[in-house]
């Protein structure tokens, strides 16, 4: 009997005792990226492909950043220790119709929400904003219209922002 | 014959050491050598047991503690006391002159307690830019959590009166009642929580001194 319960009492020890949760584990929801969706402007219920799409901060072009979900679906993130991220995004990167256009975000830093002890806080971020910059005469833009469509960004399920070319 | 029947009646009486009753009391050694080794972790813990019958017992445990957690991501304080209170029964039989018990233990604990929630990390899977930290301390009052727990230990009469006991304790959460936005990370008397499962562990080291009222 004592036996028996020591045995039992390690077993439950050792489970309480080794039970992982000092690692973040993948996939769960943290820190929302903004959610970039790219539409074709002459024909806007419809997606549209961008060729070749190099996306970099504006600070450091060598360094490119976003994650495909598809074709047309771009996951950017934005950087909670500011409210506004710059970034350029080249279309036929290194191709003969190469074309940059420099896009800055601006955004309010929401709720911070407790996770987990190994992941601690993901943070959400409010009034969502974008500016692409106007190139001017030559107006030799390529993201020809952005629409805010969601100006909250609490989680990485909807489309944040919609880009007519 | 009869005599010699009497004699070794008697005998096998005597082989069994008489039950002593009384209060005992005591401190847990653990929670102090911890204080002293471990910067990040104060305690102590009194403790009493007093017996109702041959081998039950009514036992209990009074105690405080005080526990940082400083990870990469997140830097909290808990501080608070707890009452566990329940009964332990003894296992073992005595031979004459010796006054050990195997104990199994039964407990129910309550906590109150504070935490304060120092700095924190903006987890990303990205790793674009520099981590975001944020230093506003936050404090979470009023704090309480219960936890039945399972004892098992031994305690031995090392000098007359005088015991030391090690005891192994699990546990397991009750009723807890979270800070907003946030969580218990420790729970005094219960120890460390664990995201994914009600239980903890737990152990003691004490020494004890009886205080006898009669033999019997």
């Amino acid at each position: 009997m004592l036996k028996k319960t020591l045995i039992l009492l390690t077993i439950i020890a050792l489970y309480a005792g080794c039970t992982r949760d000092d690692i973040c584990p993948e996939g769960t929801p943290t820190t929302p990226r903004l959610i970039i969706k790219f539409m074709d402007l002459s024909n806007p219920a419809e997606v549209k492909y961008v060729t070749n799409l190099k996306v970099a901060l504006t600070s450091n072009e060598e360094e490119e950043i976003f994650t495909v979900r598809t074709d047309t679906i771009y996951e950017i993130p934005l950087n909670p220790s500011l409210t506004s991220v710059q970034y350029t995004f080249t279309k036929d990167f290194e191709g003969d119709d190469e074309n940059s256009d420099n896009i800055r975000f601006s955004y309010g830093i929401g709720e911070d929400v407790y996770i987990n002890r190994a992941c601690a806080f993901k943070t959400t971020y409010t009034d969502l904003g974008a500016i692409v910059r106007n190139e001017g005469a030559a107006n030799t833009n390529w993201m020809l219209n952005v629409e805010i469509t969601n100006d909250l960004i609490e989680n990485e399920d909807i489309t944040h922002i919609t880009v007519f070319h | 014959m009869a005599q010699e029947s009497d004699a070794s009646d008697k005998k096998a009486d005597t082989l069994q050491a008489p039950i002593k009753y009384g209060l005992r009391v005591g401190l847990d050694l653990a929670k102090p050598i911890r204080t002293l080794l471990d910067e990040d972790y104060s305690g102590f813990e009194l403790i009493a047991d007093f017996n109702i019958s041959k081998r039950l017992y009514i036992a209990a445990e009074l105690g405080s503690e005080e526990k940082d957690y400083f990870e990469p991501n997140l830097n909290a304080r808990t501080k608070g006391s707890y009452l566990k209170i329940g009964g332990d029964f003894n296992a073992n039989r005595n031979w004459i002159g010796l006054n050990n018990i195997i104990n199994i233990g039964l407990r129910y604990g309550i906590s109150a307690f504070d935490q304060e929630l120092l700095a924190y990390n903006i987890y990303s899977t990205d790793q674009t830019f520099n981590p975001t930290f944020r230093t506003d301390p936050i404090e979470f009052n009023g704090l309480t959590a219960s936890w039945i727990e399972l004892i098992v230990g031994l305690k031995t009469e090392v000098l007359k009166n005088l015991y030391l006991s090690l005891n192994f304790q699990i546990k397991h959460m009750v009723s807890e009642e979270s800070p907003d936005n946030f969580g218990n990370l420790f729970v005094p008397g219960f120890g460390k929580t664990n995201d994914y499962s009600e239980f903890g562990a737990g152990y003691s080291y004490s020494i004890s001194y009886l205080i006898p009222l009669f033999t019997k």
